[in-house]
């Protein structure tokens, strides 16, 4: 019986290396092995089928609608000046200028001095267009005026010189108009800025900061133009008492700018409108109940009918069509769309509900001639994919899907003019489904 | 033994989880058949029954009768094929888990045993390129349609040595397993960004139970034949998953035998059979089903030399040679059938009088299924295959 154990025990010394041949055997034997492409034959035709559905706005949405509001015109990272464009579009930009109580020059010596009563002989106000995205004939004439009423920058509009909570106050003129004429001024073709001169008489009064009622608005008076500025200065000439036969120039920046537009869109309106400044947003609500929609697919088969909440989405995109933008309110620039979620409460009103998570993006950059009268019109496609299929599998007790959807640009509040689309816009839905796969 | 039960245990975590696409010829029915024998039946032609010597297949329980050692013994089963269907050829390759058998004997006379063995292999991949119109568009498609899983059995039992040269032996367990068909489609060209892939499965498991009685007879230590047969109650076949509906199938009753015998010091032959019976006629229950099922026969061979030996151990070379019929095929084909040539060495790693401590044997088959034809593949599916098997059996005191 020992005798037999000892020789169980040297046997067990024996096959470890059989062992790890054996474990090495397994690990190349175990990899995750790929498909063949021999084989399609043995299987039922068309196991997988993809096909396109295009839904009528009654089969799908609820309600659209389009408000505007998000991003005001103050604030904006450009001012416009516009005269009839399209027609239809005027704008004036208004700046209040700072006029120093003190600046600094060279004495006769070489050394700085400050002087706390400089005589401003003159100045002139500089502005930068962009010259891109700008429309209109030139030259073009440019005429400033003094803002002869107070005025409050950040909600001052075509005909209110101040719009506050409790507080509304017209222009005498709309438009902020009547004041003095400072100068007019020609902008050339080519050249991306327009000077215009301004006296001392201006100057000496702008520096007066004991009133509101300074400022001046900028206007074209060449009419059919609009154009983008995208920086205002105030270059001032002044001499030094301790130098008076010396000129120095002093640069000042109106602390808030702005413009005025007339006519406005007003703040909602049935068919999409997207972008703009004051911006456009389009909401949609989609319907209840989407989940049970019986899709068609008569590329399987006559008969077949699939109910959209068992069918897989493989995309869904909202099919905007584009329609020619509001008088004046054609786009400056290309632009993409994007689809995000509304979070709607019923604590606040629909058109200040948060915006949700990003949906998608429009493939295709929009060019602004997509929305000039009479154009030629593509239509344009937004995914909504994340967003219909939530709603087609909309299963969690309690947690229901966003149902409303915000249309916007992408980069909302960089582009002047809005982009104009039908009403009652279609979905396009493409699905996949599998029908060979039951063991049979 | 503390020490070979858990290399075994390894070897069964690292071989089972990762099945690959093993035969086209398992998308019709159930699967292709796959015998829970280890590499040196394999290697004698594949029946896994009447062997002379060590035979840890899970074929007839009566076979381990006599094994007066607790062990374990386990087998893998690498393998490639190259499918061949109208005109095109391709490869798939993967590895199978044929068996792991734990014997523990009771008394000198009975043996108990438990094994996990496989039955029926359902796993293939199919990739097929085409287009879809979709809109105006048209987009290319690559779909991939992949089925992993298949039936094993789970028994437990019993072999009893009656006498020197008769034993007889029982088993009764579980047919279990399951099978995931899973279909991806994803977009090509322009459109690949903006349409998402598609992916779906349906899931099913399968449920049913067998039992094995089984014979063993020996002469005079130079000649062994040996018998099983095996009922299978109907399958359960219940949807799991996403839609997949439930069915269930009938099983044949299995009749194993075979004999071996030793010709001369160094040379031992060995042949069996496998016949089945009593299922022929549609798989599934599904008013819509076309798979089929026939009555099928395996036969087998072999030879064994052990010349080469080296003090305790020995290392005896082997021949073989199976040919069955496959039972699944679709309405309007005909079926299939499948062959191999088989080579193969043991390693006889250590032992005693009373028999093997440590065996590993390794089998080398070169093969082919074909059938399949019908009136839109008149060439039916060809499919030469190498197969090999490796089984390791420890045992101790």
């Amino acid at each position: 019986m020992n005798h037999g154990k000892r020789k169980a025990t040297v046997a067990f010394a024996a096959w470890p290396g059989a062992a790890l041949a054996m474990l090495g055997l397994l690990g190349t034997a175990c990899g995750r092995e790929t498909p063949t492409d021999v084989g399609g034959p043995l299987l039922p035709g068309d196991a997988v089928r993809t096909f396109e559905v295009i839904l009528d706005a009654s089969s799908y949405l609820a309600i659209d609608s389009a408000f505007s509001g998000f991003d005001e015109i103050f604030g904006a990272s450009f001012n416009m000046v516009a005269q009839a464009y399209q027609g239809a579009l005027d704008a004036h930009t208004l700046a209040r200028f700072a006029i120093p109580s003190i600046i600094s020059a060279p004495d006769s010596a070489g050394t700085t001095r400050n002087d706390s009563t400089p005589r401003f002989i003159g100045g002139r106000i500089v502005i930068l267009l962009d010259t891109l995205r700008s429309n209109g004939p030139a030259p073009a004439l440019f005429r400033a005026y003094r803002v002869q009423e107070s005025w409050h920058p950040a909600t001052a509009t075509w005909t209110n010189r101040v719009d506050t909570t409790g507080v509304r106050l017209p222009w005498s003129t709309p438009g902020a108009l009547g004041g003095a004429v400072i100068d007019t001024a020609t902008w050339a073709a080519g050249v991306d800025s327009i000077s215009i001169r301004v006296d001392s008489a201006t100057i000496a009064a702008w520096a007066d900061t004991t009133t509101t009622a300074r400022g001046a608005v900028i206007e074209a008076v060449t009419g059919g133009i609009r154009v983008r500025t995208v920086d205002l200065v105030l270059r001032l000439e002044a001499r030094p008492r301790f130098r008076p036969d010396t000129v120095v120039t002093v640069t000042s920046r109106p602390g808030d700018p702005t413009f005025v537009i007339n006519p406005g869109l007003g703040t909602q309106r049935s068919a999409p409108l997207i972008g703009g400044r004051p911006s456009w947003r389009a909401y949609l609500r989609f319907r209840e109940g989407l989940d049970t929609l019986s899709i068609p697919c008569p590329q399987v088969s006559a008969s077949c009918v699939v109910r959209l909440g068992r069918a897989t989405l493989t995309t869904a995109t909202l099919m905007l069509q584009p329609a020619a933008s509001p008088a004046g309110y054609l786009p400056q620039d290309t632009f993409r769309l994007g689809t995000r979620a509304l979070l709607v409460s019923p604590r606040a009103p629909l058109e200040r509900s948060p915006l949700g998570e990003a949906i998608g993006v429009s493939e295709k950059l929009l060019q602004p001639s997509l929305f000039l009268p009479g154009a030629s019109r593509e239509g344009v496609e937004v995914p909504v994919t994340s967003f219909v299929r939530a709603l087609a599998t909309d299963t969690v007790p309690n947690q229901p899907a966003p149902r409303w959807l915000a249309v916007l640009p992408l980069i909302e509040g960089l582009n002047f003019g809005v982009a104009a689309f039908e009403e009652l816009p279609r979905l396009r839905l493409v699905i996949t489904i599998a029908n060979q796969l039951q063991l049979r | 033994m503390k020490r070979a039960s858990l290399f075994a245990l390894a070897f069964a975590l690292a071989a089972s989880p990762e099945v690959g696409a093993q035969s086209l010829f398992a998308t019709r029915g159930l699967g292709v058949p796959a015998p829970p024998v280890d590499a040196r039946s394999r290697a004698l032609g594949g029946t896994g029954i009447g062997l002379l010597g060590l035979n840890t297949s899970l074929v007839n329980p009566a076979d381990v009768a006599g094994i007066g050692r607790r062990g374990v013994s386990a087998a893998l089963q690498p393998g490639s094929a190259s499918p061949e269907l109208a005109g095109e050829s391709g490869s798939i390759s993967a590895s199978r888990f044929p068996l792991i058998r734990f014997m523990y004997p009771l008394s000198a006379r009975v043996t108990a045993s438990l094994g996990y063995g496989s039955f029926l292999e359902q796993s293939w991949a199919v990739e097929l390129e085409g287009s879809e119109q979709i809109g105006s568009q048209t987009v290319v498609t690559r779909d991939v349609i992949q089925s992993t899983g298949g039936i094993a059995r789970v028994g437990l039992g019993l072999a009893w040595q009656v006498t020197p040269s008769f034993a007889v032996g029982g088993a009764a367990g579980l047919l279990t397993g399951n099978l995931d068909r899973r279909i991806t489609r994803s977009f090509g060209g322009d459109s690949a960004t903006s349409l998402l892939p598609f992916e779906t499965r349906l899931r099913w498991d399968f449920d049913g139970t067998f039992f094995t009685g089984g014979i063993r007879l020996d002469a005079a230590g130079v000649a062994r034949a040996s018998a099983s047969l095996t009922v299978m109650p109907d399958v359960q076949i219940d949807g799991v998953e996403a839609g997949a509906r439930d069915d269930q199938t009938q099983m044949p009753m299995r009749l194993n035998a075979g004999a071996s015998g030793i010709l001369s010091n160094t040379l031992l032959a060995a042949a069996g059979a496998e016949w089945t019976r009593g299922a022929a006629g549609p798989v599934f229950e599904a008013i819509d089903a076309t798979a089929q099922q026939r009555d099928t026969w395996r036969v087998g061979g072999g030879f064994e030399y052990e010349g080469i030996r080296s003090r305790a151990k020995s290392y005896p070379l082997r021949l073989g040679a199976s040919w069955a019929q496959l039972p699944y095929y679709n309405a309007g084909e005909t079926p299939a059938t499948e062959w191999s040539a088989s080579v193969g060495i043991g390693f006889r790693l250590a032992g005693d009088e009373a028999g093997p401590l440590a065996v590993a044997d390794m089998a080398i088959e070169r093969g082919g299924r074909s059938g399949l034809q019908s009136t839109a593949l008149p060439d039916g599916l060809k499919e030469p295959f190498w197969r090999f098997t490796f089984s390791l059996s420890l045992f101790g005191n």
